[in-house]
């Protein structure tokens, strides 16, 4: 089919403004009488609080306010899956981890209210720290929360003890994750005021306006219709933003002051208290035959939650769904937890516990093919899930068309023959690594993410106006919805704009997250454009006196077949319309038909260079094949599989948010590097098999977390290929790889231990 | 952060001398400041003046001589990494300023704040100590040279006292191929771009009929400030320019230097064996560079 914009490839508009700085964020923006707020937070890791003494920092010439949590007027709590954080910790209760906000000031300058957190005393006594999650769960260690485990996963199918007393070989493996920062360029800001009709209103980034409506005016005890939350321009986030950062705190602020509050995190605010990506433990045992067939996975995941739940309940969920792979196994038992400890807050961090698994899983395979003497990527097409197989979970089913060998296929023809090394002392690897990824389809029963509604209004001038709740989070979503619009309407894009994520102005669509706002709001936006199109086209069938399936729109003229010469125009139509009572807004609240959650395949090459004197590791090639059902913008799709592959590239190469104790040890972007531009892969590929999804707009499926499972394990196994070496400890900076190295012989690895949680799992407890 | 109350963009070097006199301590040099910023801003600096010295023009100037380079003080990184005249007369500096942060970073960052925030592993103040620089350090009592090795206080601490005096120019000698004379530099970091080395060698030799004339090899970051290991450059003076001898003499400097362990840059014993690795390195592309030489 002819189209008009989708599947072409067009610019984000608000492209050459961010890439010139001049586009504004938060932290940018400047109110009349604007006070600006800090946060006094916690220097310790696990303590009770005892007293609070704010009365010096009050007095200080300039300090407008302080608040502490007998401020509050509402509920001290907030969360997402599950309400156990205080907004400010109180006395009498506990802080659980370094950087916890105690007080918060409001003061004319930033340096008055610098100052103002010096004045600030508070008495703790300390407890006793816990930062092993593998002893969270044993009586003797120190209790975070009154209960110790935030979430557990189980799954089971078939008899996986029978299958492996039958298996030829059996392969038992435990792979490591380490902790990973966000690092978005934009650190955590907000401002808020009272508007003229006396409606707090608030600008902070966050992926989702109407979770921070709802946390903010739970903690105010105001109504939520008095609370309006808008998100600005935002400077990355890829999960990270989602829990409340800034906005209760100033939002309390402006409640005490009546005037407008801005509150920005230092980048080392940033690194000490927002979320990260969960760090981990994943144990496998694998039993096969010995032709490769895969017959019994066992599995028994941890995930560190840090001091508070936060994400960690869907994250456990997730990753359990994502444990087994894309590879068909008759027997399986999946049993994870994720656990409090006195470590940073885990949360969402693009894929949402998958990519833990999939590393996990696919370093497993690689040692498993290796162990039975077969090819590594035969045994992935061996095992890989087709159309109509049983997935290893209870959440997915395999109804479309691509199957996992497409994308293996295409990756490989994209790198062709391995590359020679550079030199002596190089040695060049290569490895594969495949998943099945998740999206969200607003199906019912999972996620309560229910539901994206949107609204499409034709003004009288003939533009056109979409309006939906979703956070452009650049991933480039508010571009792909105006193409949705113009195809639809037969416009050019510069008639329609899209105004999105603002609690005021627009339907409340779910937050942009589990990749699904492509496949929510693009069907919820088409599906109320097309909705204005007939309601117009009845005003345009009484004017032109044609059946209305014969009315033609052609960029901002309307005709009758057959009748070009008489167009009118759009705007004139409008005008008619309006003037005789026809609705020119229409709206969708999209739900999805589907009992499962949407899936894709994916496979990652990489060819890595290692210098045997140095550890250093050079990734030479990366090409990722995908299956994405349809691209809306092509350029954006690809843009989201690059800078996703990138960033699992960081992961496995460099980013690792060490603690030690509960504090973290690097504090800003110098000492927590994550990829420049310069260390993007010499050469990189991106696959695409385009086979339309029945039920997603055009075809399209979710693609933006997708991009971030792949690159990290099809590195790893790359290096390890190149120099036998385990990784079951990653990053692998170049330290680690010639230690690993230099202890290769010596290292007779011992046998991954079965965890005994596998054999009893406790109960549910969330 | 802190602020300064006020900044001046002196337009020569006796004007910068004067202000500084006229606050007698109060004021301060400031050439990129991207490192002297940093430090404001975590409140670790606090002086009130600040005297720019990136508009002097005969500051901002790399002249090549007869047989030396006069670098002014101002220069910044970007200049030297993309001067034809460094890159074919000084190559060591060259390789070892493109590697210094990001284009943001070497447009503004000068070669003498390089020195004077006196980091032990400071890229171009590694490249100039295997150069041997003679630094011009000018202040209203007059100018005085003093070799760059000899300017350390130890960590972070220049003996160049920036309250009352400026750098106005640094000086060393060209590296010739003609005269055999050769220079490289070896970089081991985190990643490609805006990442402290881990690891830094630079190295200047000279050799005749296969051996060594002599060599100076300076190493950052495994002492208080660049290290150069003089005894062992005495003794491969006659040495074979061969592999086998490089990798003794680059054993020899890994036994002798005491690196720190670091929980980000890389733990001592690491650190130690890299010290070997592009020490080695580092004098094999030397030695390579002067090509048709005869063994
Ligand atoms: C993000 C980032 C990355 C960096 N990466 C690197 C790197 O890879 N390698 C590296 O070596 N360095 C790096 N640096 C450090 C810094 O950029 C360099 O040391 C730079 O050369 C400092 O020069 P400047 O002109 O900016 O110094 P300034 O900050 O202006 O001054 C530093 C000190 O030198 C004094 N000073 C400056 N000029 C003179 C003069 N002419 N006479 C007397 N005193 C003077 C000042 O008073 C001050 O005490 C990095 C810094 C940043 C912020």
């Amino acid at each position: 089919m002819e189209t008009r914009y989708i599947g072409k490839n067009v610019d984000r508009p608000d492209a050459i403004d961010s890439a010139t700085g001049k586009l504004m964020f938060c932290a940018e923006k400047r109110f009349p009488d604007m006070l600006y707020a800090k946060t006094f937070r916690s220097t310790q890791t696990h303590a009770e609080v005892l007293e609070i003494d704010v009365s010096k920092a009050a007095q200080l010439e300039g300090v407008v306010a302080v608040a502490t949590a007998e401020d509050l007027p509402g509920v001290n709590i907030h969360g997402i899956h599950a309400l156990d954080q205080p907004v400010l910790v109180p006395v009498g209760g506990k802080v659980r981890l370094p950087g916890e906000p105690i007080a918060v000031v409001a003061a004319e300058s930033i340096e008055i209210a610098e100052k103002a957190l010096e004045l600030i005393e508070v008495k703790y006594k300390p407890l006793e720290v816990l930062s092993d999650p593998e002893l969270a769960c044993l009586e003797s260690s120190p209790q975070v929360h009154d209960k110790r485990i935030v979430r557990e996963y189980e799954y089971s199918i078939g008899d996986v003890e029978r299958a492996f007393s039958e298996a030829d070989v059996v392969l038992e493996y435990t792979q490591h994750l380490s902790r990973q920062e966000h690092a978005y360029i934009e650190t955590e800001a907000g401002i808020s005021f009272y508007d003229s009709d006396g409606i707090l209103t608030l600008f902070a980034p966050a992926q989702e306006p109407f979770n921070t409506r709802q946390q903010v005016a739970r903690a105010l005890a105001i109504p939520e219709s008095k609370v309006r939350a808008k998100v600005p321009n935002l400077g990355g986030s890829f999960g990270g933003k989602q829990s409340m950062t800034v906005q209760i705190h100033t939002a309390l602020l402006t409640y005490m002051t009546k005037r407008p509050v801005q509150m920005i995190w230092t980048r080392e605010e940033s690194m000490l208290f927002s979320t990260k990506r969960h760090p981990g433990r994943f144990y496998y045992k694998i039993g096969a035959t010995k032709e490769g067939m895969i017959t019994s996975m066992l599995v028994d995941f941890l995930l560190d939650a840090g001091a508070y739940a936060d994400q960690t309940p869907g994250v456990v969920v997730s990753a359990g769904a994502t444990a087994i792979g894309p590879y068909f196994v008759p027997n399986i038992k999946v049993y994870g937890k994720g656990v409090y400890t006195n470590n940073p807050i885990s949360g969402a961090f693009r894929g949402y516990g998958g990519p833990q698994a999939t590393i996990s899983v696919e370093r497993a395979i690689d040692l498993l093919a290796d162990k039975l003497g077969i090819d590594r990527v035969e045994i992935r097409r061996k095992n890989g899930l087709k159309t109509g197989d049983k997935p290893g979970n209870a959440v997915m089913v395999l109804d479309s068309r691509v199957t996992l060998n497409d994308t293996i296929e295409q990756a490989l023809a994209m790198a062709g023959p391995k590359p020679m090394p550079s030199g002596k002392n190089k040695k060049v690897g290569r490895g594969i690594a495949c998943c099945m990824p998740q999206f969200d389809v607003s199906a019912k029963p999972y996620n309560g993410l229910t539901g994206a509604g949107a609204e499409v209004e034709l003004l009288v001038d003939g533009s056109v106006q979409v309006r939906t709740g979703v956070v452009e989070m650049g991933s480039g979503i508010k571009v792909a919805l105006a193409m949705i619009a113009a195809e639809e309407l037969v416009l050019d894009m510069n008639k329609v704009d899209v105004v999105l994520s603002d609690s005021m102005l627009t339907p409340k669509a779910g937050p942009t997250v589990a990749s699904r706002a492509m496949y929510c709001c693009g069907n919820a936006v088409k599906a109320a454009a097309i909705q204005l199109k007939d309601r117009v086209n009845i005003k345009a069938a009484e004017i032109f006196q044609v059946p209305k399936d014969l009315i033609i729109w052609d960029n901002g003229k309307v005709y009758a077949q057959g009748k070009e010469d008489q167009a009118m125009k759009l705007s004139e139509l409008a005008r008619l319309c309006y003037v005789s009572g026809t609705n020119l807004v229409s709206s969708i609240f999209f739900v999805g038909t589907h009992a499962h959650l949407g899936h894709s395949f994916c496979t990652a090459v990489a060819d890595v260079e290692v210098d045997e004197e140095t550890g250093e590791v050079e990734v030479l090639f990366l090409g990722t094949s995908h299956d994405v059902g349809k691209m809306i913008n092509p350029i954006g799709v690809k843009s989201q599989i690059l800078g996703g592959g990138v960033q699992g590239m960081g992961w496995a190469l460099m980013e690792d948010m060490k603690s030690e104790n509960g504090q973290i040890i690097p504090k800003n972007l110098h000492e927590y590097p994550i990829p420049t531009a310069n260390d993007i892969p010499k050469r990189t590929e991106i696959g695409i098999i385009e086979d339309p999804y029945p039920t997603g707009p055009y075809g399209a499926k979710g693609i933006g977390e997708h991009t971030n499972y792949t690159s990290t394990p099809a590195i790893l196994n790359a290096i390890a290929d190149a120099v036998q070496i385990s990784l079951d400890k990653f990053p692998a900076t170049p330290e680690t790889v010639w230690r690993a190295m230099k202890n290769r012989q010596s290292d007779a690895k011992p046998l991954a231990t079965c965890p005994s949680s596998v054999l009893e799992p406790s109960t549910v407890t969330v | 952060m802190r602020r300064w109350e006020q900044y001046f963009t002196p337009q020569s070097l006796e004007e910068a001398i004067f202000l500084l006199d006229k606050y007698k301590g109060a004021g301060k040099i400031i050439g990129g400041g991207t490192d002297l910023i940093p430090q404001f801003r975590d409140n670790k600096e606090e002086s009130k003046y600040l005297v720019d010295v990136t508009q002097i023009p005969e500051m901002k100037e790399i002249s090549l001589l007869e047989d030396s380079f006069v670098i002014g003080g101002a220069v910044t990184h970007a200049q030297l990494a993309g001067s034809q005249d460094v890159y074919n007369y000084a190559q060591v500096l060259a390789e070892a300023t493109v590697c210094v942060g990001s284009p943001q970073i070497r447009n503004m960052g000068t070669i003498s704040g390089n020195i004077v925030n006196a980091q032990p592993a400071a890229d171009g103040a590694i490249a100039l100590t295997a150069l041997d620089a003679q630094v011009h350090i000018t202040s209203a009592d007059g100018e005085k040279v003093v070799p760059i090795t000899e300017l350390y206080r130890g960590v972070g601490k220049s003996k160049v006292d920036s309250t009352i005096e400026v750098i106005s120019k640094i000086e060393f000698k060209k590296i010739d191929k003609v005269q055999n004379v050769s220079s490289a530099f070896e970089r081991l970091a985190s990643r490609k771009a805006l990442a402290l080395p881990m690891v830094n060698v630079a190295v200047c030799l000279k050799t005749t009929g296969g051996q060594f004339d002599w060599a100076r090899i300076a190493i950052g970051p495994v002492a208080q400030m660049p290290f150069r290991p003089f005894l062992i450059e005495d003794e491969l003076r006659g040495m074979p320019t061969d592999e086998e001898s490089i990798r003794i003499i680059a054993e020899e400097v890994s036994q002798l230097v005491q690196p720190r362990s670091s929980k980000l840059r890389g733990s001592a014993d690491y650190r130690k064996e890299m010290v070997k690795v592009l020490v080695g390195r580092a004098l094999m592309k030397a030695i390579a560079r002067l090509g048709s030489e005869p063994y």
